[in-house]
């Protein structure tokens, strides 16, 4: 019995602990290696020497607290022995997430915050597994998520997109960027045809406000030649700036024209009906167009609009919907929303719908 | 504080990596799915990077018949144009997919992602020419082709940043899949299998480490592939009549000097064998630890003389497996060679598991067996599988006689599988 005991105390005094220290002011130690296995402890005790004894206790993200701490250490002290075959940790991984689903929840944020990236895919893999399948019902059940949609909203998800910041954000910075490149051209065509530019940028204007394409039309195959040169130097900027967040911006005002006038369907629900967005893809996917900053501002010159009209006709013949009528909206509207830019616009009636994408920052 | 039962969302606030992480496990229709579920998810899955439209999704739609292809069309194009932000990873795996111009306008939309890995694979008898904006996808780290035509526009220059290639069923010349393959110096693992025959194959890649092909070729030629490890070949069809000047193993085995498996099957171990086969390769297969020969053809002995160069070049080899083919070329000369050459003084250190499948009472394989058990002092195992043409009488008789042969080692064990 003595023997034993002098043992244990010897083993005790040889092993190293780690003070770690939870959201609650709760403190407890845990062994060096089990600890070292979460790379934010690891680093904060190498960068900085904490945790070797109770007053200098490592504070843990508030996203741990004792409990999911506990759950977590046991998860290290497992997989932290070098030895273990494959087979082993993923049988042991398989108990381990045996758990609530919402102690599953804590469990995933509290590993992230510790930057466990192993556990955070065991975990994510779990909740995948829990969400795969199931009807929105039985998912809002499982993770109690407010039912707080209106049916309408839940047909078309996607209508009022701006409300989610990030997008906001987007848009600030597209707007930003066009102005940017408008600059750039201005200094550009102040070289090359001043007075002209002038011109077309009122008569823009004036043509949007009347709500006409005819003018429109005309001014832009004036611009065709300059316009060719300037494609190709914009695709370079356009390609190496952020390219993602104006393209994106393209693809919100086109794709909201159609969800204003149509129902859409989301995959889930109901697919019966073959949605209007099949109009767009013609339009939006022409040829880098769409993409090019400073082409937004001027319009496709007529070769491109050619094309345009022959891959949107090639569709419309593949489709057997009210197709040609909804196109010339779409598109109609698309070159009115083309020539907004330029100009201000602050919540006017009609380029309200088209507004939204551009925030006036 | 009491907090009312199970009203407290748990899931909707978890930080946006993890949302991202959940939903990109699931399958883009619930991914999708997830939309409905609350305000705050409403776009939660638009921004995913990942995108995979897999036969899961078409099989799902496929429910009505007629517009199933509509559907499925609708679908990719709704995905595509709701989508939000980067896409780096595009899968579009669907066996019915036919519609080419379709998948020409989303390329055409994924061009303006920098797109680093894709999958265009579908299974219909006409090939699908890729457009040429698919050659600006120059960020692409991971590709997969299957039921594609590939031909590049004449200023394209190389994927520079790919670093594994699959080719599947692809309509090709021989040039420029030789130009493709050396055009992308950063190319780690190569897999390519088709029905179309290559006249001659040229794999020029200095990062290669795996090579897997499944097809028809006049010849292949491996240039630069010094650290190539890995090399599967199935060849369909072997052209004996090409007079063959110097030996292919010769040729072949000169620019293999990594390679650590080897996996020869359907006709490639005769095609190897073409040219004279050396009694000992010049430079030997130092790296070489696991070959594995696929119907070799017993009565063939040009085969048997290579498979035998090839062992005994191989002074690492540690595990062999071989499937044997017992054909009708040459019986009789095989059987006259095992009864003139005295085959016990090879010595196969590293020798430790051995497999022989498809065995019969054909004396040249069993002859192959006695030289192995007797060649090799570190062996640990040799399972022989007899073929189901054997009759049971022969299975006896072979049986008794394997059990007879010496054996190097004293730890073998000869496990006969019926």
């Amino acid at each position: 019995m003595k023997s034993k005991d002098g043992v244990f105390l010897v083993k005790y005094f040889m092993k190293s602990y780690i003070w770690l220290q939870t959201a609650d002011g709760s403190i407890q130690q845990v062994e060096e290696e089990v600890a070292m296995f979460c790379p934010m402890i690891c680093r904060e005790i190498l960068q900085t020497g904490m945790g070797s004894s109770k007053n200098y206790a490592i504070s843990l993200p508030q996203r741990v607290n004792p409990a999911i701490l506990g759950l977590i250490l046991d998860y290290c002290r497992f997989h932290q022995v070098p030895g273990r075959s494959n087979k082993e940790r993923k049988s042991f991984d398989e108990k381990f997430i045996r758990m609530d689903t919402k102690k599953l929840c804590e469990l995933t944020s509290a590993a992230d915050s510790l930057q466990l990236k192993p556990l955070v895919d065991l975990t994510s893999r779990a909740l995948a597994r829990i969400i795969e399948g199931k009807t929105p019902e039985e998912i809002r059940e499982t993770f109690h998520l407010p039912d707080d949609l209106t049916e309408e909203e839940k047909l078309e998800p996607l209508r009022n997109i701006t409300d989610d910041p990030r997008i906001r954000l987007l848009n600030r910075l597209y707007a930003r960027k066009r102005k940017e490149l408008k600059e750039r051209e201005k200094l550009k065509n102040v070289e090359v045809e001043e007075e002209r530019v002038d011109e077309r940028s009122v008569d823009d204007l004036l043509s949007f406000i009347n709500g006409e394409d005819g003018d429109s039309k005309g001014v832009r195959a004036t611009k065709n030649k300059k316009k060719n040169r300037r494609r190709k130097d914009q695709m370079k900027d356009s390609s190496s700036n952020n390219v993602n967040g104006d393209h994106t911006k393209e693809l919100d005002g086109v794709h909201k024209s159609c969800h204003n006038a149509e129902a859409d369907e989301i995959l889930v629900s109901t697919p019966s009906k073959t949605s209007k967005l099949q109009d767009l893809p013609a339009s939006t996917f022409s040829p880098k167009l769409e993409f090019d900053d400073g082409d937004i501002d001027d319009e496709l010159d007529p070769a491109m609009k050619e094309q345009l009209d022959r891959e949107v006709e090639d569709f419309a013949r593949r489709l057997n919907s009210d197709w040609p009528e909804r196109m010339q909206e779409i598109l109609s509207l698309g070159q009115q929303r083309r020539l907004v830019p330029p100009i201000s616009m602050n919540g006017n009636g009609s380029a309200h719908r088209f507004g939204q994408q551009i925030m006036i920052p | 504080m009491k907090r009312p039962c199970g009203s407290i969302d748990i899931i909707s606030d978890l930080p946006n990596n993890i949302i991202e992480n959940i939903l990109m496990r699931l399958p883009i229709c619930d991914a999708v799915g997830t939309s409905i579920l609350s305000k705050k998810w409403r776009y939660k899955w638009l921004t995913l990077p990942h995108l995979v439209i897999d036969n899961a999704l078409g099989k799902k739609l496929l429910g009505r018949q007629q517009s199933a292809k509509n559907e499925l069309v609708s679908a990719v194009y709704q995905v595509l144009l709701l989508h939000k932000g980067p896409i780096v990873k595009f899968v579009l795996e669907v066996d019915e997919l036919e519609s080419c111009s379709d998948i020409d306008h989303w390329i055409n939309f994924l061009s303006n992602h920098d797109i680093q890995e894709f999958t265009l694979s579908r299974a219909k008898t006409e090939h699908y020419k890729l457009p040429s904006y698919f050659f600006t996808f120059l960020h692409l780290r991971h590709l997969k082709l299957r039921g594609c035509a590939f031909r590049p526009p004449p200023r394209f220059k190389g994927f520079s940043k790919l670093i594994s290639l699959q080719l599947e069923d692809i309509l090709m010349d021989a040039e420029t899949f030789g130009s493709l393959v050396s055009s992308c110096p950063l190319l780690e693992q190569l897999t390519v299998s088709g029905y179309i025959p290559y006249d001659s194959l040229e794999i020029s890649a200095p990062n290669l480490k795996s090579f897997s092909f499944t097809g028809d070729f006049g010849s292949i030629c491996f240039k630069n592939t010094l650290l190539l490890a890995e090399v599967t070949v199935a060849l369909c069809r072997v052209n004996k009549n090409v007079k063959h000047q110097s030996s292919n193993l010769i040729k072949i085995g000169r620019s293999l000097p990594a390679v650590e498996k080897l996996y020869l099957e359907g006709y490639f171990l005769e095609f190897l064998a073409l040219g004279n086969v050396p009694k000992r390769l010049p430079i030997l297969f130092n790296n070489l630890k696991v070959l594995h020969l696929d119907e070799m053809d017993f009565s063939n002995l040009d085969e048997i003389l290579c498979s035998l160069c090839l062992i005994t070049s191989s002074p690492n080899l540690e595990e062999l497996r071989v499937v044997a083919y017992a054909g009708d070329i040459a019986r009789d000369a095989v059987v006259e060679y095992f009864g003139t050459q005295n085959l016990s003084h090879h010595s196969l250190k590293r020798l430790q598991k051995v497999k022989m499948e498809e065995i019969s009472n054909f004396e040249p394989e069993l002859e192959f067996i006695k030289f192995i058990l007797a060649n090799s002092p570190s062996l640990e195992e040799m399972e022989v599988l007899r073929s189901e043409d054997t009759v049971d009488e022969d299975e006896r008789k072979m049986w008794k006689e394997v059990m007879r042969f010496r054996r190097a080692s004293p730890k073998a064990e000869v496990i006969y599988l019926p």
